[in-house]
């Protein structure tokens, strides 16, 4: 870039105010999960991970990677590179949920089952699940021309986002050590008031979390694309 | 779709594999169930996976792959 070309007019905020409450409440569900939730009996103070580990688990899978995909759909018939970014932002910000998952996982099981990993169904589908968006971050990287990214990159997440169900299917007719779900089943969910509250706040605080983090990476997508842009029009 | 990118000879196996976790699975426990003798009743739930699967992604292949051509 020379000194000729004008200053992006997109403002860098200093402060994130939707990121400092999403932290907030995040820090607050820790103080409630730690100190004022009951301790479960069988498994003690280490069930506490649940508030993590499940809600985690929930807002990649069905927040995260459902936006990814719905975002890739309205991409291909819409052509607008907007969603393009937010498919972009929500595969990242998913991916770093599934990476929490798969970390506070093996350290739960080293408590209960006492082993970090096991090839268990369900453990080996969400490494998979890992693995292929992982893969979508690559592809994204390995493809130079804009549209061109975009358009490969949604047909990706599209299949992915199918893919999914199968893998719990599948997951669920295997026999598992990892237990069944406990609050998202047809029948009332087997679990104490009090332990639910600290669930569902756990939950909002962390999709405020994701909420917060999606629009940062939004952000720097669009600043990525407009320097693009701007380096286009220089070479030009 | 992976050929015409860099990276190629990474990306297809990365892209394919947790996609044939399904078709190994629900193959792999429908025909250990029916090579043991067992009724085809024990192997359907697999089976349906399979057909499921199958109808699906023959759809949405069907569909998506003409976005991944260049004009």
């Amino acid at each position: 870039m020379t000194s000729a070309s004008a200053p992006l007019s997109v403002a860098r905020p200093r402060r994130d105010p939707l990121l400092g409450v999403a932290i907030l409440a995040v820090a607050l569900v820790y103080v409630r999960a730690l100190a004022f939730t009951p301790i479960e009996a069988r498994q003690g103070a280490a069930q506490k991970i649940l508030y993590i580990h499940a809600t985690s688990a929930f807002i990649a899978l069905y927040v995260a990677f459902a936006l990814m995909a719905v975002a890739s759909i309205l991409y291909l018939w819409l052509k607008d590179e907007k969603l393009d970014r937010v498919a972009e932002s929500a595969a990242e910000v998913g991916l770093a949920f599934t990476t929490v998952v798969l970390l506070t996982g093996p350290l739960w099981g080293k408590t209960i089952w006492g082993a970090w990993w096991t090839w268990d169904a369900r453990l080996t589908s969400t490494l998979f699940l890992w693995f292929l968006i992982v893969a979508y971050s690559l592809l994204r990287g390995a493809v130079e021309e804009r549209g061109r990214r975009a358009r490969y990159s949604a047909v990706l997440g599209i299949l992915a986002a199918l893919l999914v169900p199968f893998i719990h299917l599948s997951v669920y007719l295997f026999r598992t050590l990892h237990p069944m779900p406990i609050l998202l089943k047809p029948s009332a969910p087997s679990m104490p008031a009090e332990m639910q509250v600290t669930f569902f706040s756990a939950f909002f605080a962390f999709l405020l979390l994701f909420a917060a983090l999606l629009r940062a990476r939004y952000r720097i997508a669009t600043l990525r694309d407009l320097v693009a842009n701007r380096e286009q029009e220089h070479a030009a | 779709m992976a050929v015409n990118t860099r990276m190629a000879e990474l990306l297809l196996p990365m892209l394919s594999l947790p996609f044939f976790v399904p078709i190994v699975m629900g193959a792999a426990q429908s025909s250990a169930r029916l090579m043991a003798g067992r009724p085809i009743a024990e192997a359907w739930p697999w089976l349906r996976i399979l057909v499921a699967f199958d109808i699906v992604f023959v759809t949405a292949c069907t569909l998506a792959f003409p976005y991944t051509l260049d004009e």
